[in-house]
């Protein structure tokens, strides 16, 4: 993308990214040609199995050589190599905004448009859905240059603010969703983990691969060094006084067993949980799709 | 008891103690605020650990303001006093009794108890400021001050503490703190009296602890609770004045003041006499032990009886001072109304221990002799009589038929309204006596008949008076009508007798008979004087002791000495053939003697005071005082009295709630 500068796409990400492939494995269903497999049976060159003609069937698939030895027609299927759609979920409630070096919702967007790059690099389709306790943004799934182009300025548009409501989100995205594919979701998770899942299991039903990054800083996992302050929710303005140091164990303990319960539930219903620490490069997330 | 703070300036300075109160409250209430991404968590974890956040706040807010608290008290130097009046301004009047009475010799470890008394005044002494004035008042036989009135001149006192000896004399404490209240009257300042002593509960038991209102009074007890002491607690001869070579019955009671038995040995010393036994002393008991010995010397014979040493051995030993005679002086009248002188004369010169000789009635008063015997006594001489009794004479007496009867009341101590009965005097007739008082010693020789029937004989002349036998008065013989033959009367002074058996020929032949001889013999014997030992000698250690002076001995030629050889001072005074010599306190007990010329002339004996060997102390509640401080050492007397200073306490709390409070931090945020 010569001449064109991104705030979440820098040419060194880029550089970076030549190296890096997205490969989900995951089966899609498609409508263009494309390099992941699908089970819509198809003209490949890859052979699937054979099946007993049904009137219907096109008499050109009838392999006549399997007729001849058995005088019985069959036909021959394919596995037809068609492209994959990836829906990028970024959390943009006002609790994304915390952070120190960085905030959550500038890491989640660097990993976002570093997505929405590999994706469209694959001629894959890529759609991002911005939301809080609403959707506040849907691109449809795209697979152009200049697609990704919007995505990104949408991304270096978006602003930290409302509150979380990802269950909602995710009920509301379902029927904006046309094919299955890959199913991303960066968020901070400070919403009802029942209700979360409850509303990813209509995903699942429907054959999505569900991806959950869990974004957080390390002062929201280990909660020390504030001292005695008084803490004001980002989304809600609720404030308590604490002593950082006095409740950091027990906080520890308290967010450690939450991120279990998340870790646990996704485990149990096949979907991917990845702590995505704001400390860490992003591109270590990469290695979650090769799993 | 209650606390001054004596940095008053400072006292706003109590305000700071809100100051952690003031943070818990305020510091939490407005802390900065910190935009959090959710504050979900930590409203459930503040939910959870309230429960016990709650009280660990409430605990290290009170660990926080009680160390402000100490910290500030500090700074305000607070003074603990247990007496109710503060005056700081006012000089002190201390007067310290001390006990220097003969239980202080005790030694308890490695000094006695007067040591550590006069160790604890000297504190007390020590501790007086410039301005302060004091006195030393010696608990002994007559207590003393070492000033006339309160002085300033403390090291002089420290010295006397230093130089002085514990006495063995009994103390009158009562009489030492009289002395000292009557030192602090009229004197202007803080009065006080601290006495230090054991506080032996024999001698302290009695003594009222009650001193005038505006005298604070403390105790300081340098003596342990338990002193296992043995003593010889008291000596009796008997009798005190033997004649030589005649058998003395010598008891002595032996104390053990211990919760113990003891096992002791016990000893005997007298002239040419060492004898030795051992003795089983019961626990808190007394034990008495009997020698009977025969001493075969006259003169003044020191008897000791003694125990083995022990920490206390003043009571170890204790003496008394035997007359031995070599023979028995008897003065008879030169009358011889009844034949009753002549017979008696004639009959005592057959005695060899007996000394017969006659006087002149008319000189009875002048008369030295162990028993005066008066024959036809008509009733004159009375008062003469009754102070002969009165020393120690025995007096016998054959009234004539004209002796009034008033006479004889008053020489028997009988009432003017007593009936003496005068029975018909019926001359030419023979009587004859019998026995009335068979178990009395006079008989005791006579019991088994070898020498005779003491009641043989006849008598055809008397007095016909009876005697009331009852009483002081023993009737020895009477007549076959009740008369009274013979009677003695021991008063408490002395013996005198009433004779009433004519022994001339023309009245009797009772004389002729030989029973006569051995009963006059028993009579003079069982009617001589009986003083014991103990009252003939009881003298203490703080007595003094008199000596006529032979005449012709000057204050050169006499010494009193001790037996170790220490000369006593003496004081003579003249009279009027003589100088009459007047020691100094004895200082010891033991055996004194008064020399003449280079000669022994009179021995004494000191014993200790028996009040003085049970060294068991008072405890303080059964003192009457109840506001007088009750301390062990001077120290805390000197803290009590000038109260205590709390800041290095409050110091030393303050850095200990500091660590409790550094530590409980951490432990709170270890869990």
């Amino acid at each position: 993308m010569p001449g064109a500068q991104f705030k979440y796409l820098r040419p060194e990400d880029i550089r970076r990214l030549s190296t890096f492939e997205f490969a989900p494995k995951a089966v899609v269903e498609g409508y263009f040609a494309g390099r992941h497999r699908s089970h819509t049976s198809g003209s490949s060159i890859e052979f699937r199995d054979y099946r007993e003609y049904v009137p219907g069937d096109n008499p050109a698939l009838i392999d006549w050589r399997v007729y001849g030895r058995t005088d019985r027609r069959y036909i021959r299927t394919y596995e037809q190599e068609t492209n994959t759609e990836c829906h990028i979920f970024l959390d943009s409630s006002a609790s994304m905004g915390f952070g120190k070096k960085i905030t959550k919702l500038d890491y989640a967007s660097f990993f976002a448009a570093a997505l929405c790059y590999l994706v469209v690099r694959n001629t894959d389709r890529v759609s991002l859905e911005i939301f809080d306790d609403k959707i506040r943004h849907f691109s449809q799934p795209g697979s152009t240059r200049k697609h990704l182009h919007n995505l990104l300025n949408v991304l270096e548009r978006n602003e930290p603010g409302g509150t979380t409501s990802l269950a909602e989100a995710l009920r509301r995205s379902f029927p904006l969703l046309r094919s299955k594919g890959t199913l991303i979701v960066l968020s901070d998770f400070f919403d009802d983990a029942n209700e979360i899942f409850e509303a990813l299991s209509l995903y699942l039903h429907r054959g999505f691969k569900v991806h959950l990054f869990h974004v957080l800083t390390k002062e929201e996992r280990e909660l020390e060094g504030q001292g005695l302050r008084t803490f004001v929710d980002m989304e809600h303005d609720d404030r308590v006084v604490v002593h950082s140091d006095s409740l950091a164990s027990d906080y520890q303990r308290e967010m450690a067993q939450h991120i279990a319960a998340l870790r646990a539930t996704a485990a149990r219903k096949q979907i991917d949980y990845c702590i995505a620490d704001t400390d860490t490069s992003f591109y270590e997330l990469f290695d979650r799709f090769s799993k | 008891m209650n606390v001054v703070w004596t940095n008053l300036i400072l006292w706003p300075l109590i305000a700071l103690i809100a100051v952690p109160v003031l943070v818990h409250l305020f510091a939490r209430s407005r802390p900065p605020k910190y935009w959090f991404s959710s504050v979900t968590f930590l409203r459930r974890v503040v939910r959870k650990t309230n429960r016990i956040r709650r009280p660990r706040d409430w605990v290290l807010l009170m660990l926080r303001t009680f160390m402000f608290a100490t910290l500030i008290s500090l700074f305000l130097l607070p003074l603990l006093l247990l007496s109710s009046d503060y005056t700081p301004f006012k000089p002190r009047r201390v007067v310290v009794i001390v006990d220097a009475s003969a239980s202080m010799n005790w030694v308890e470890g490695a000094q006695t108890r007067f040591a550590a008394a006069c160790s604890e005044a000297t504190k007390i002494l020590k501790k007086l400021s410039a301005r302060g004035k004091a006195n030393v008042v010696w608990i002994d036989d007559s207590p003393e001050a070492e000033f006339p009135q309160l002085g300033s001149n403390v090291s002089y006192l420290i010295d006397a503490l230093r130089r002085k000896e514990a006495t063995t004399e009994k103390g009158d404490a009562a009489q030492a703190l009289k002395l000292a209240s009557r030192l602090l009257n009229n004197v202007e300042g803080k009065k006080e009296i601290c006495i230090v002593s054991d506080f032996q509960k024999t001698q302290w038991s009695n003594v009222s602890m009650e001193v005038p209102d505006d005298i604070s009074l403390a105790l300081v007890k340098t003596a342990e609770k338990h002193a296992p002491n043995s003593a010889v607690g008291d000596l009796t001869c008997k009798p005190a004045a033997p004649l030589k070579d005649t058998e003395i019955r010598i008891s002595a009671r032996l104390f053990n003041f211990s919760h113990k038995p003891m096992k002791r040995t016990v000893s005997l010393k007298t002239k040419g006499v060492r004898r030795s036994r051992e003795v089983m002393l019961p626990a808190g008991k007394d034990k008495t032990v009997i020698f009977r010995e025969k001493i075969g010397r006259s003169g003044h014979i020191p008897v000791e009886i003694s125990l083995d040493k022990d920490n206390f051995p003043l009571d170890d030993s204790r003496g008394c001072i035997l007359k031995v005679k070599d023979k028995l002086s008897v003065a008879i009248s030169n009358k011889n109304v009844w034949g009753n002188a002549e017979k008696w004369h004639r009959a005592l010169e057959a005695l060899e221990w007996a000394e017969p000789f006659r006087v002149d009635t008319a000189a009875i008063a002048d008369i030295t002799a162990d028993m005066v015997m008066i024959d036809g006594w008509d009733g004159s001489s009375t008062t003469a009589l009754s102070g002969l009794i009165s020393s120690g004479t025995s007096v016998v007496v054959a009234p004539s038929k004209d002796a009034p009867v008033r006479s004889i009341q008053k020489l028997f101590d009988l009432s003017r309204d007593s009936e003496l009965q005068t029975n018909v005097v019926s001359e030419g007739r023979k009587f004859g006596v019998r026995i009335a008082a068979a178990e009395h010693e006079v008989f005791n020789l006579f019991s088994d008949g070898q020498y005779g029937d003491p009641a043989s004989g006849y008598f055809s002349s008397r007095v016909p008076l009876t005697l009331p036998d009852a009483g002081k008065i023993k009737t020895l013989f009477s007549y076959e009508d009740d008369v009274t033959a013979l009677a003695s009367y021991r008063g408490e002074s002395g013996t005198v007798c009433f004779w009433n058996l004519p022994l001339k020929e023309n009245y009797s032949d009772w004389a002729k008979r030989p029973v006569f001889v051995p009963f006059l013999g028993e009579f003079i014997l069982a009617m001589r004087p009986k003083p014991t030992a103990r009252t003939q000698s009881h003298i203490e250690p703080g007595d003094k002791v008199v000596r006529q002076l032979s005449s012709g001995t000057s204050k050169a030629d006499a010494e009193l000495k001790r037996e170790s050889g220490q000369q006593i001072a003496f004081t003579v005074e003249p009279q009027q053939n003589s100088l009459k010599a007047l020691s100094t306190a004895l200082p010891q007990p033991g055996l004194y003697r008064w020399y003449e010329k280079g000669q022994v002339v009179q021995p004494h004996y000191a014993n200790l005071n028996v009040l003085e060997s049970d060294l068991q102390t008072m405890p303080p509640e059964n003192f009457d005082n109840t506001s007088a401080l009750y301390a062990d050492t001077a120290d805390n007397v000197n803290k009590l009295s000038s109260g205590i200073k709390l800041w290095p306490w409050l110091l030393g709390l303050t850095l200990l709630t500091a660590l409790i409070e550094s530590m409980y931090v951490n432990i709170v945020k270890q869990r």
